[in-house]
């Protein structure tokens, strides 16, 4: 069921008109319900390792708590960080890992007939382990206790809104808000409808009406250069709209239910080096894998180099999770390369609570400071834009035949500009949007207009929805992962 | 009471009388753009729109024809031609013409379904062997957009919504019914693109839906680069599950009681021509109502412009033969 199609705007309105009805447990049951027929909307066997997982975490939490040894309570948190990657492991990376291995063998002489699964991956499946295994470690670290509740349980992993796509919630996060009656109030309920149309406005209006035009420019060959600048910048924009889009759309519903999700980007192509990419772009994961495995790793206490190597480790496995396919362990590659020749000439590091203090490091008052935020922003994000090469490309051919095409080929024909100037139609609102939120320092600036303002707004957003927005039901590209 | 409660109650009677709203303009929409397809009208938007074309509900003393057909039906004017021949031997015939753009063997069974209730004295069903290839989707028109309706849930076996249907397409389904709107945006849409609201530049950058469900699947797999289902028609095997859904729709017929003529129409052989035709042409005859009048043997590439559509001036000679079977279906009935 995606979140663009009329069966999701028909199954949210149900369940929200019985959601307001009832009470707190009742609520809790009717979401978990709700979250199980979401997903089996997918595909009802794979229900199956929601529910694996949801089991063995809850059991192994709830026994570490009470765990007299901390041999014991190390036992159960193996078992149950194996059993989650374990899932990840046979139907995400098995038959990727299978597959290389089968060619390396063959190379060095040695062929020796393995089988691949061909196992479709379960939509979602990364975002819920990673979910409850951060519960697990909580529970084992001491941050949290164990939830007493299976049905509660059940449903922080399963909640539908962030259930196939994220943000990936921390259980001391939202478990609190499943446990205990959730408030309605006036200004959740404007944020949540501003978010859910955002939300669709980056999907629908802009997301997947690029979504033909980079198919086509990555399907070429040869490529000419306007189809490769065309292309490279509107998979840059695809890529965003389509993933913020959906976290806005999650963080929209859940919070008109009374549930606050963590945000999930935060104007990342405003960047201005890597280190802030990467406290704006996909925080979830970003902060999941700072708290779960850099940190952990030895983060930067062990000195410069080892530092390095951690951040490298983490990019790795971060690209990896992406998805079983080298092109995303080598963008988790560039990102770790860019991060560490970031740290290496840093001459003041920034603050590691990702506080705006970090987000802006130019004082706004003085010129030649902006014009240099300006030039790092700029230069940031075609670096971004050649790392989003690397992500989409066919073949490894095309990360060097875009930039190359796009120097030498400068031949733009009367449809080659049309069509960069209704890219600018697409992509202009959310540049704006996003600017005038980082020069105001406030994302949800539009909730505090006045209301015939921001009801004109709503209108302008379901004219253009209704008008311009595609109806091809594009998936959402982090559903593959 | 508290705030929070007064806040939901409010809220909900505001989602529900929005919702109410909704569904009632929908449906009010939908009654303001369907449209009667007696008196040589046909489907006005290709795959789509399957719900408007709209049962003519005047009495008439002329003997009614309901055609279950494909982009031949309804783009060709064979229908009209018919008309004018009955008008010519003042046969008291009315033609009903619900043909679709692509539809095949899945469309035929909710579209059975829906027409057996009006009760037309024959129901003619196209066929051809693209009928039966699994061209793209499992459904080639909106038609799947009416199957959870009461009509169509008495009259179609489960073990066809068992095959047709996951439970997001069923739900999908089920919310355009009662949503119209679901299932009429794409006509709205291009609608809109034909009232020339857009500028030109939108109009060619942005997709826009082209109301031929088939050509658009596969054109957006051709766009993603991936193979295209059914690329190469003539080479291309029938789907699986053919025979079964075969006998789904004659059970169909069968419990509507409505006597049905298969008219097989003119079509170039393709490289399974025989293994489809041989044990449908068998299955049609074991069903007591059903008589098939088989034109295949009558595809002649100067005729038709392609496998199955006749060039303009072979219209006549093709709608002619087609009237001659209904009529002799007709007279013996």
């Amino acid at each position: 069921m995606l979140f663009n199609s009329w069966l999701f705007v028909g199954f949210f309105v149900a369940v929200y008109l019985i959601y307001l009805r009832v009470g707190h447990p009742a609520q809790n049951w009717l979401l978990l319900g709700a979250s199980y027929f979401f997903y089996a909307c997918w595909d009802w066997r794979f229900l199956s390792l929601i529910l694996i997982s949801t089991g063995i975490d809850f059991l192994c939490a709830r026994r570490i708590e009470v765990a007299a040894t901390a041999r014991t309570r190390r036992r159960l948190l193996l078992l149950s960080v194996t059993t989650n990657l374990g899932l990840l492991g046979v139907f995400k990376y098995y038959d990727f890992f299978v597959s290389n291995l089968d060619t390396l063998l063959t190379t060095v002489g040695l062929p020796c007939p393995l089988t691949t699964l061909g196992i479709i991956v379960p939509v979602g499946i990364s975002f819920y382990t990673f979910q409850t295994m951060s519960y697990t470690i909580d529970v084992y670290r001491g941050r949290m206790p164990a939830c007493r509740s299976l049905r509660d349980f059940a449903l922080y992993v399963a909640f539908f809104p962030q259930l196939v796509a994220g943000p990936i919630e921390r259980g001391q996060r939202l478990l609190p808000q499943v446990q205990q009656p959730r408030v309605l109030t006036p200004d959740g309920l404007r944020r949540g409808v501003w978010w859910v149309l955002l939300g669709y406005f980056m999907k629908v209006y802009v997301a997947d009406n690029l979504s033909p035009w980079v198919d086509l420019a990555f399907s070429t060959a040869p490529v000419s250069g306007p189809t490769a600048f065309i292309g490279t910048y509107a998979f840059a924009f695809q890529i965003y709209c389509d993933f913020a889009g959906y976290s806005l759309i999650a963080r929209g519903t859940a919070r008109l239910m009374g549930f606050d999700l963590m945000e999930n980007f935060h104007m990342p192509y405003l960047a201005v080096n890597p280190s802030d990419f990467w406290r704006r772009w996909h925080i979830s994961l970003s902060t999941w894998l700072r708290d779960y495995l850099y940190i952990p790793l030895g983060g930067n206490r062990h000195g410069p180099r080892r530092t390095y190597v951690n951040l490298a480790l983490t990019m790795l496995l971060g690209g990896l999770w992406h998805g079983a396919q080298w092109k995303f362990v080598l963008w988790g590659a560039f990102h770790g390369l860019l991060l560490i020749v970031f740290r290496l000439f840093e001459r003041s590091p920034a603050p590691a609570d990702g506080s705006s203090a970090a987000r802006s490091p130019a004082p706004r008052s003085s010129l030649l400071a902006a014009f240099r935020r300006l030039g790092a922003t700029l230069g940031f994000f075609h670096l971004v834009c050649f790392g989003w090469l690397i992500f989409r490309c066919e073949s490894l051919r095309q990360v060097w035949e875009f930039p190359y095409r796009i120097v030498t080929d400068w031949n733009w024909e009367a449809a080659d500009r049309e069509q960069l100037a209704v890219f600018g139609l697409l992509v202009g609102p959310v540049i704006l949007l996003d600017l005038v939120a980082e020069w105001r320092r406030d994302v949800d600036f539009v909730v505090r207009w006045p209301w015939p303002v921001r009801q004109a707004a709503y209108v302008t957003i379901l004219a253009v929805l209704a008008l311009l927005g595609s109806r091809g039901q594009e998936q959402f590209i982090y559903f593959q992962f | 009471m508290s705030p929070d409660l007064a806040l939901r109650r409010r809220v909900f009677w505001v989602v529900l009388a929005g919702t109410a709203v909704c569904v009632a303009a929908a449906h009010w929409l939908e009654a303001r753009l369907s449209y009667d397809v007696g008196n040589a009208k046909y489907m006005r938007h290709g795959s789509f729109g399957a719900a408007l074309g709209r049962y003519p509900t005047s009495a008439v003393s002329a003997r009614t024809v309901c055609i279950l057909g494909n982009s031949v039906y309804q783009n060709h004017r064979i229908v009209p031609v018919m008309e004018r021949l009955a008008r010519e031997e003042r046969r008291p015939v009315r033609f009903i013409n619900l043909a679709l753009t692509g539809a095949g063997i899945s469309d035929y069974v909710v579209q059975a379904a829906l027409a057996a209730r009006h009760r037309p004295d024959l129901l003619v069903i196209c066929l051809a062997e693209c009928t039966f290839l699994p061209l793209g989707p499992k459904f080639r028109s909106d038609i799947d957009q009416q199957a959870f309706e009461p009509t169509v849930l008495a009259a179609v076996p489960w073990s066809y919504y068992g095959r047709h249907f996951t439970l997001a397409s069923a739900g999908s389904s089920i919310v355009a019914s009662i949503f119209p709107l679901a299932r009429l945006d794409p006509v709205l849409r291009n609608r809109l693109t034909h009232m020339d609201v857009f500028p030109t530049m939108l109009a060619r950058h942005i997709h826009f839906p082209h109301l031929n469900l088939v050509a658009d699947f596969r054109r957006r797999a051709r766009q993603r680069g991936q193979p295209v289902v059914g690329g190469n028609w003539p080479e291309l095997p029938p789907a699986p599950d053919y025979l079964r859904t075969l006998d789904e729709l004659l059970a169909v017929l069968e419990r509507g009681g409505v006597p049905t003529l298969f008219l097989w129409q003119e079509n170039r052989p393709t490289r399974y021509s025989q293994e489809i035709r041989a044990p449908v042409l068998g299955r049609i005859a074991a069903c007591p109502i059903a008589t098939v009048a088989d034109f295949s043997g009558q595809w002649s590439a100067e005729n038709f412009k392609d496998m199955i559509h006749p060039v303009p001036r072979h219209r006549e000679t093709y709608a002619r033969r087609h009237y001659q079977a209904i009529c002799g279906v007709l007279d013996r009935l």
